[in-house]
Protein backbone atom coordinates (compact mmCIF):
# COMPACT_ATOMS: atom_id res chain seq x y z
CA UNK A 1 0.00 0.00 0.00
CA UNK A 2 1.80 3.21 1.11
CA UNK A 3 -0.07 5.34 -1.40
CA UNK A 4 -2.54 7.98 -0.34
CA UNK A 5 -5.07 9.66 -2.64
CA UNK A 6 -4.63 13.09 -4.26
CA UNK A 7 -1.03 12.47 -5.38
CA UNK A 8 0.25 12.12 -1.81
CA UNK A 9 2.24 9.18 -0.58
CA UNK A 10 3.03 7.84 2.86
CA UNK A 11 6.69 7.92 3.75
CA UNK A 12 8.72 6.77 6.73
CA UNK A 13 10.86 9.11 8.78
CA UNK A 14 13.52 6.84 10.20
CA UNK A 15 15.53 7.69 13.30
CA UNK A 16 19.16 8.52 12.59
CA UNK A 17 20.02 7.07 16.02
CA UNK A 18 19.75 3.64 14.43
CA UNK A 19 17.06 2.40 16.80
CA UNK A 20 14.73 1.41 13.98
CA UNK A 21 12.02 3.69 15.33
CA UNK A 22 10.12 5.62 12.67
CA UNK A 23 7.19 7.92 12.06
CA UNK A 24 4.81 7.70 9.11
CA UNK A 25 3.96 10.96 7.37
CA UNK A 26 2.14 12.02 4.23
CA UNK A 27 4.03 13.77 1.48
CA UNK A 28 3.05 15.09 -1.91
CA UNK A 29 6.16 14.48 -4.07
CA UNK A 30 4.93 16.97 -6.67
CA UNK A 31 4.70 19.82 -4.21
CA UNK A 32 7.70 18.80 -2.13
CA UNK A 33 10.54 17.37 -4.15
CA UNK A 34 13.30 17.44 -1.53
CA UNK A 35 13.81 14.67 1.03
CA UNK A 36 12.19 15.38 4.38
CA UNK A 37 14.26 15.71 7.54
CA UNK A 38 12.89 16.43 11.00
CA UNK A 39 14.15 16.54 14.54
CA UNK A 40 11.67 14.44 16.44
CA UNK A 41 11.45 12.44 19.63
CA UNK A 42 12.80 8.90 19.57
CA UNK A 43 11.35 7.07 22.62
CA UNK A 44 13.95 4.31 22.39
CA UNK A 45 16.81 6.69 23.18
CA UNK A 46 14.53 9.08 25.06
CA UNK A 47 15.65 12.23 23.23
CA UNK A 48 15.12 14.24 20.06
CA UNK A 49 17.13 13.03 17.09
CA UNK A 50 17.19 13.58 13.34
CA UNK A 51 14.66 11.60 11.32
CA UNK A 52 15.27 11.15 7.60
CA UNK A 53 12.91 10.13 4.85
CA UNK A 54 12.73 6.54 3.69
CA UNK A 55 10.25 4.64 1.56
CA UNK A 56 7.43 2.61 3.05
CA UNK A 57 8.09 -1.12 2.79
CA UNK B 1 16.33 -37.22 85.30
CA UNK B 2 12.61 -37.50 84.69
CA UNK B 3 12.48 -33.77 83.93
CA UNK B 4 15.34 -33.92 81.39
CA UNK B 5 13.75 -36.91 79.61
CA UNK B 6 10.48 -35.01 79.39
CA UNK B 7 12.16 -31.93 77.97
CA UNK B 8 14.07 -34.13 75.47
CA UNK B 9 10.80 -35.71 74.37
CA UNK B 10 9.15 -32.32 73.97
CA UNK B 11 12.03 -30.91 71.93
CA UNK B 12 12.12 -34.07 69.78
CA UNK B 13 8.42 -33.94 69.04
CA UNK B 14 8.73 -30.22 68.31
CA UNK B 15 11.56 -30.78 65.85
CA UNK B 16 9.61 -33.63 64.24
CA UNK B 17 6.67 -31.29 63.87
CA UNK B 18 8.93 -28.67 62.27
CA UNK B 19 10.45 -31.27 59.95
CA UNK B 20 6.99 -32.36 58.90
CA UNK B 21 6.07 -28.77 58.24
CA UNK B 22 8.98 -28.29 55.88
CA UNK B 23 8.71 -31.59 54.04
CA UNK B 24 4.96 -31.85 53.83
CA UNK B 25 3.53 -31.26 50.41
CA UNK B 26 2.13 -27.75 50.19
CA UNK B 27 -1.51 -27.22 49.24
CA UNK B 28 -1.51 -27.91 45.53
CA UNK B 29 -1.89 -24.74 43.47
CA UNK B 30 -4.39 -24.97 40.64
CA UNK B 31 -2.85 -26.44 37.52
CA UNK B 32 -2.07 -23.96 34.69
CA UNK B 33 -4.89 -25.50 32.66
CA UNK B 34 -7.49 -24.97 35.35
CA UNK B 35 -6.21 -21.58 36.49
CA UNK B 36 -8.57 -18.84 35.28
CA UNK B 37 -7.07 -16.86 32.41
CA UNK B 38 -8.20 -13.57 33.92
CA UNK B 39 -4.94 -13.95 35.86
CA UNK B 40 -3.08 -13.81 32.56
CA UNK B 41 -4.97 -10.67 31.56
CA UNK B 42 -4.20 -9.01 34.88
CA UNK B 43 -0.57 -10.12 34.85
CA UNK B 44 -0.08 -8.93 31.27
CA UNK B 45 -1.73 -5.59 31.96
CA UNK B 46 0.23 -5.14 35.18
CA UNK B 47 3.55 -5.78 33.40
CA UNK B 48 2.54 -3.58 30.46
CA UNK B 49 1.41 -0.67 32.61
CA UNK B 50 4.61 -0.92 34.63
CA UNK B 51 6.80 -0.88 31.51
CA UNK B 52 4.89 1.86 29.72
CA UNK B 53 3.33 4.84 31.46
CA UNK B 54 1.04 5.45 28.46
CA UNK B 55 -0.90 2.29 29.33
CA UNK B 56 -3.59 2.59 31.98
CA UNK B 57 -4.00 -0.70 33.85
CA UNK B 58 -7.79 -0.34 34.07
CA UNK B 59 -8.13 0.44 30.35
CA UNK B 60 -6.00 -2.59 29.51
CA UNK B 61 -7.93 -5.04 31.72
CA UNK B 62 -11.35 -3.72 30.66
CA UNK B 63 -10.47 -3.81 26.96
CA UNK B 64 -9.25 -7.39 27.10
CA UNK B 65 -11.90 -8.75 29.46
CA UNK B 66 -14.83 -7.76 27.24
CA UNK B 67 -13.66 -10.30 24.66
CA UNK B 68 -14.93 -13.72 25.86
CA UNK B 69 -12.10 -15.58 24.14
CA UNK B 70 -9.50 -13.69 26.18
CA UNK B 71 -10.43 -15.74 29.29
CA UNK B 72 -9.24 -18.99 27.73
CA UNK B 73 -6.31 -17.93 25.60
CA UNK B 74 -2.54 -17.61 25.96
CA UNK B 75 -0.24 -14.59 25.55
CA UNK B 76 -0.12 -14.88 21.75
CA UNK B 77 -3.93 -15.00 21.79
CA UNK B 78 -4.00 -11.81 23.84
CA UNK B 79 -1.75 -10.19 21.22
CA UNK B 80 -4.16 -11.24 18.49
CA UNK B 81 -7.15 -10.02 20.51
CA UNK B 82 -5.48 -6.63 21.05
CA UNK B 83 -4.79 -6.43 17.31
CA UNK B 84 -8.44 -7.28 16.62
CA UNK B 85 -9.55 -4.53 19.03
CA UNK B 86 -7.32 -2.05 17.19
CA UNK B 87 -8.77 -3.14 13.85
CA UNK B 88 -12.35 -2.76 15.13
CA UNK B 89 -11.49 0.68 16.45
CA UNK B 90 -9.88 1.74 13.16
CA UNK B 91 -12.76 0.39 11.08
CA UNK B 92 -15.31 2.18 13.26
CA UNK B 93 -13.47 5.51 12.96
CA UNK B 94 -12.96 4.98 9.22
CA UNK B 95 -16.68 4.55 8.61
CA UNK B 96 -17.40 7.51 10.88
CA UNK B 97 -15.10 9.71 8.75
CA UNK B 98 -16.73 8.46 5.55
CA UNK B 99 -20.17 9.36 6.90
CA UNK B 100 -18.95 12.80 7.98
CA UNK B 101 -17.53 13.45 4.51
CA UNK B 102 -20.97 12.84 3.00
CA UNK B 103 -22.33 15.80 4.94
CA UNK B 104 -21.86 19.17 3.24
CA UNK B 105 -21.86 21.22 6.46
CA UNK B 106 -18.06 21.26 6.96
CA UNK B 107 -15.63 23.98 5.90
CA UNK B 108 -12.99 23.41 3.22
CA UNK B 109 -10.26 23.07 5.88
CA UNK B 110 -12.25 20.56 7.88
CA UNK B 111 -12.99 18.51 4.78
CA UNK B 112 -9.29 18.35 3.87
CA UNK B 113 -8.49 17.23 7.44
CA UNK B 114 -11.16 14.55 7.19
CA UNK B 115 -9.75 13.38 3.87
CA UNK B 116 -6.23 13.10 5.32
CA UNK B 117 -7.59 11.13 8.28
CA UNK B 118 -9.50 8.84 5.94
CA UNK B 119 -6.26 8.10 4.06
CA UNK B 120 -4.42 7.51 7.34
CA UNK B 121 -7.09 5.11 8.56
CA UNK B 122 -7.17 3.35 5.17
CA UNK B 123 -3.47 2.70 5.48
CA UNK B 124 -3.74 1.78 9.16
CA UNK B 125 -6.46 -0.84 8.49
CA UNK B 126 -4.30 -2.38 5.77
CA UNK B 127 -1.27 -2.41 8.10
CA UNK B 128 -3.07 -3.85 11.14
CA UNK B 129 -4.09 -6.88 9.06
CA UNK B 130 -0.39 -7.41 8.36
CA UNK B 131 0.37 -7.12 12.09
CA UNK B 132 -2.19 -9.85 12.72
CA UNK B 133 -0.54 -12.24 10.26
CA UNK B 134 2.91 -11.31 11.59
CA UNK B 135 1.88 -12.26 15.16
CA UNK B 136 0.34 -15.50 13.92
CA UNK B 137 3.54 -16.28 12.01
CA UNK B 138 5.69 -15.31 15.02
CA UNK B 139 7.42 -12.59 12.96
CA UNK B 140 7.60 -10.21 15.89
CA UNK B 141 9.90 -7.63 14.23
CA UNK B 142 7.39 -7.21 11.41
CA UNK B 143 4.57 -7.01 13.95
CA UNK B 144 6.45 -4.31 15.84
CA UNK B 145 7.08 -2.28 12.67
CA UNK B 146 3.45 -2.58 11.63
CA UNK B 147 2.26 -1.48 15.06
CA UNK B 148 4.57 1.58 14.88
CA UNK B 149 3.06 2.45 11.49
CA UNK B 150 -0.49 2.24 12.87
CA UNK B 151 0.41 4.32 15.90
CA UNK B 152 2.05 7.11 13.93
CA UNK B 153 -0.79 7.14 11.38
CA UNK B 154 -3.24 7.84 14.21
CA UNK B 155 -0.89 10.62 15.37
CA UNK B 156 -0.70 12.00 11.80
CA UNK B 157 -4.52 12.22 11.75
CA UNK B 158 -4.44 14.07 15.06
CA UNK B 159 -1.63 16.42 13.92
CA UNK B 160 -3.38 17.48 10.73
CA UNK B 161 -6.09 19.25 12.76
CA UNK B 162 -3.56 21.18 14.81
CA UNK B 163 -1.75 22.23 11.60
CA UNK B 164 -4.84 24.21 10.57
CA UNK B 165 -5.61 25.16 14.20
CA UNK B 166 -8.80 23.16 14.42
CA UNK B 167 -10.08 20.90 17.15
CA UNK B 168 -9.76 17.26 16.22
CA UNK B 169 -12.98 15.29 15.98
CA UNK B 170 -11.21 12.03 16.68
CA UNK B 171 -9.03 12.72 19.73
CA UNK B 172 -10.75 10.00 21.79
CA UNK B 173 -10.54 7.45 18.95
CA UNK B 174 -6.91 8.30 18.22
CA UNK B 175 -6.02 8.09 21.93
CA UNK B 176 -7.71 4.69 22.21
CA UNK B 177 -5.84 3.42 19.15
CA UNK B 178 -2.60 4.83 20.57
CA UNK B 179 -3.09 3.07 23.90
CA UNK B 180 -4.17 -0.23 22.32
CA UNK B 181 -1.10 -0.18 20.06
CA UNK B 182 1.10 0.46 23.11
CA UNK B 183 -0.49 -2.64 24.69
CA UNK B 184 0.22 -4.59 21.52
CA UNK B 185 3.87 -3.45 21.65
CA UNK B 186 4.26 -4.74 25.19
CA UNK B 187 2.63 -8.09 24.38
CA UNK B 188 4.84 -8.47 21.27
CA UNK B 189 7.90 -7.74 23.43
CA UNK B 190 6.80 -10.38 25.97
CA UNK B 191 6.32 -12.90 23.17
CA UNK B 192 9.86 -12.43 21.78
Amino acid sequence: MGKAKGGSIFIRLVSAAGTGFFYVKRKNPRKMTEKLEFRKFDPRVNRHVLFTEAKMK
Amino acid sequence: MMRSTLSLLISLSFSLLLLHGTTATPTPSPSPILRPKTDLIKETCKTSAKADSNIAYKFCVTSLQVVPKSHTTNLQGLGLITTMLIKNNLTHTHSRIRNLLKKPKFSKDMRSCLKVCLECYDEAIYTIKEVNSAIMGKRYNDANNGATTVMTLATTCEDVFSEVEMKSLFTKNNDDVFQLVEMDFQIINMLR
